[in-house]
């Protein structure tokens, strides 16, 4: 059965048979431990089914014994999730285009094109991740009311939050740890064939660039999902507000069995397409995690 | 606003020989430079502006966002002496040390033998690392939920059952912190464990046979073969959960909102109060100037451990 298992526990330890219990033993304590982290969001899911009567009864159920899915239903009509969604999607396009545009174009030149001085900017790039976002809270607050040299007050408009994912120190990291694996030969070549600045990217490189492409989307995918800070501070119109808005009014307003359903539509969608593109996820993440 | 012109204009004079060597540095790689230009400007906006005007603002006073006449510490001195400076600066320590219990040597242990596991492999990693995709905030509403103080709340219930005594937990001001960090540390576990995964895949099998034949045991295997191999990325990982540990703001606000009385405030929320609630910008700029040169010398630490760990590898 473990004929050729190599590694810290192997083939050679598991000829006797106390170690072979111990190994299965660890096994099934592993399987337990994933319990833990699949059990909270699968309860959350399952509760919000249950129906108000079941949530006030004492004790109450941990499996639960009523069904109504028609419930989510009438919770997504009447908080409006269909605009919520559309709302954190517009958002999210709008990120994405930015942070390729702006740190994808910034990491390939600090990268591959090496201007005298891109260097300097890219220190000064790093150096920003050291500084937690509410530092200079007003001050980004008070660009934002009166933006520089346009003197547009962009409250209530998505604008902020698109170009501040242009300011993103992580993802210029992790293009440019992609763009520097790519050979320089391949671009030498290109220059004897007459192509480019401008063409060079988006013809050579961004063909090849896609499984960053993909990684920095799926990060972004999490992070705008998530973000509530800077739609707080910016969406002050209900009509504009994204999921963790809406999320965070929840806890306050609303009775526990909505705010279930609430949060259902909130864990689900990021859970389903993770349970999709689970390799992609996974192998993007440790990609930007070691080298950020 | 003014100030900032001044600035400007005296910096300017005196560097109108840089500036025209700025000019032609730009103009040699000018395609390089276009490119280059929305992230430098999305940086100038968001960032780096930003970051010198806080500094600046903090020697100033200011009434609303505009900045007044020129103060020296005193934004410092009255923020400082502040109590709840005091208690937010300790509940800034407890945070990380309490992340780093949960956020540091459980992922490494998780790590070392969830890589020995073949059964099921990939729903384990995938289960471990599944949490990592919820937002936090909807993790922060679940486990309020599940934290309910009365005897209805779901743990309390699971603890009667057990015939444990119920609990307050995040109204019980010296529990409060440790849930938070530990919610967050469940969150959080996969995502270094995969990390941990990925560098274990870079072990050399024969040296764990050679090992063996010499008669280690597995726990001497771990300590000679399997921790020399991570310690350059777990000295790194730990720096970084620290570093994290002092940005903690979505959990916190969206759990507690700071309470019970302060006890789960942290500085980054502190910022937030100052600016937004008592309306104090200068206040706000100097918290966050301390925060700032607090999270410096971590950040200082962590490049001088990032690079000796690359260069062993």
């Amino acid at each position: 059965m473990f004929k050729n298992k190599t590694g810290l526990i192997n083939s050679q330890d598991l000829k006797t048979k106390p170690m072979k219990i111990a190994y299965i033993a660890l096994t099934v304590l592993f399987l337990l431990i994933s319990l833990i982290f699949v059990l909270p969001p699968l309860w959350t899911v399952l509760s919000s089914f249950k129906d108000v009567k079941e949530f006030i009864q004492m004790p109450p159920t941990i499996i639960p014994r009523s069904f109504h899915p028609e419930k989510l239903i009438t919770v997504w009509n009447d908080l409006n999730f269909s605009k919520l969604y559309l709302n954190t999607l517009v958002i999210l396009v709008g990120t994405v285009v930015v942070k390729i545009s702006f740190c994808g174009l910034a990491a390939y030149v600090i990268s591959k094109m090496k201007p005298k001085g891109s260097k300097v900017i890219f220190w000064m790039i790093i150096a920003t991740m050291m500084i937690p976002g509410q530092v200079k809270l007003v001050a980004v607050y008070k660009n934002i009311l009166d933006f520089p040299l346009l003197h547009i007050n962009m409250i209530n408009t998505y604008w902020p939050l698109f170009l501040m994912g242009g300011a993103d120190a992580f993802m210029i990291v992790v293009y440019k740890s992609f763009f520097d694996g790519i050979p320089d030969l391949l671009i030498e070549a290109a220059k004897i064939d007459g192509v480019g600045s401008f063409g060079m990217f988006s013809k050579i490189i961004l063909p090849l660039s896609k499984s960053v492409i993909i990684t920095s989307i799926l990060l972004t995918m999490s992070g705008v999902w998530g973000d509530f800070f800077w739609p707080r501070m910016i969406l002050k119109e209900k009509e504009l507000w994204n999921i963790m808005l809406a999320i965070l009014e929840l806890k306050d307003t609303y009775p526990i069995d909505i705010q279930f359903s609430g949060l259902v539509f909130a864990i689900v969608p990021p859970i389903i397409l993770f349970l999709f593109l689970q390799k992609h996820i996974m192998q993007g993440f440790t990609m930007s995690g070691i080298k950020g | 606003m003014k100030q900032e012109i001044a600035v400007n204009t005296n910096s300017k004079i005196k560097s109108s020989g840089i500036c025209s060597k700025i000019i032609k540095t730009v103009k040699k790689d000018w395609a390089g430079w276009l490119m280059l230009a929305p992230c430098v400007l999305a940086f100038l906006i968001f960032s780096w502006q930003p970051i010198v005007t806080t500094i600046i603002t903090s020697f100033y006073e200011t009434t609303g966002f505009e900045v007044g006449k020129f103060v020296g510490l005193d934004n410092y001195i009255s923020v400082v002496t502040d109590s709840h400076f005091i208690t937010t600066v300790v509940n800034t320590f407890e945070y990380a040390l309490w992340s780093f219990i949960f956020g540091c040597i459980p992922p490494i242990i998780i790590a070392v033998f969830l890589n020995e596991i073949t059964f099921m492999k990939g729903y384990l990693r995938a289960a471990v690392y599944m949490p990592n995709m919820i937002p936090g905030v909807a993790i922060a509403l679940m486990w309020t939920i599940m934290f309910d103080p009365s005897e209805g709340g779901l743990l309390n219930m699971l603890l009667g059952a057990l015939g444990f005594e119920t609990s307050m937990w995040l109204n019980d001001p010296d529990k409060v912190i440790e849930l938070i960090v530990l919610t967050m540390a469940w969150r959080g576990i996969g995502s270094t464990v995969i990390i941990y995964i990925a560098n274990l895949q870079g072990v050399n099998h024969d040296l764990y046979e050679a090992a063996t034949l010499d008669g280690a045991g597995i726990f001497k295997r771990i300590r000679h073969v399997t921790l020399p191999h991570m310690s350059g990325l777990i000295k790194v990982m730990m720096l970084l959960n620290i570093i994290n540990s002092f940005k903690i703001y979505d959990e916190p606000i969206s759990m507690t909102g700071g309470g019970p009385s302060y006890a789960s405030q942290t500085l980054t929320m502190l910022i937030q109060d100052y600016a937004f609630t008592y309306f104090r910008a200068d206040k706000a700029a100097a918290v966050g100037v301390l925060l700032a040169l607090l999270l410096g010398v971590f950040s200082i630490v962590y490049f001088k451990y990032n690079m000796s760990s690359e260069e062993g590898e």
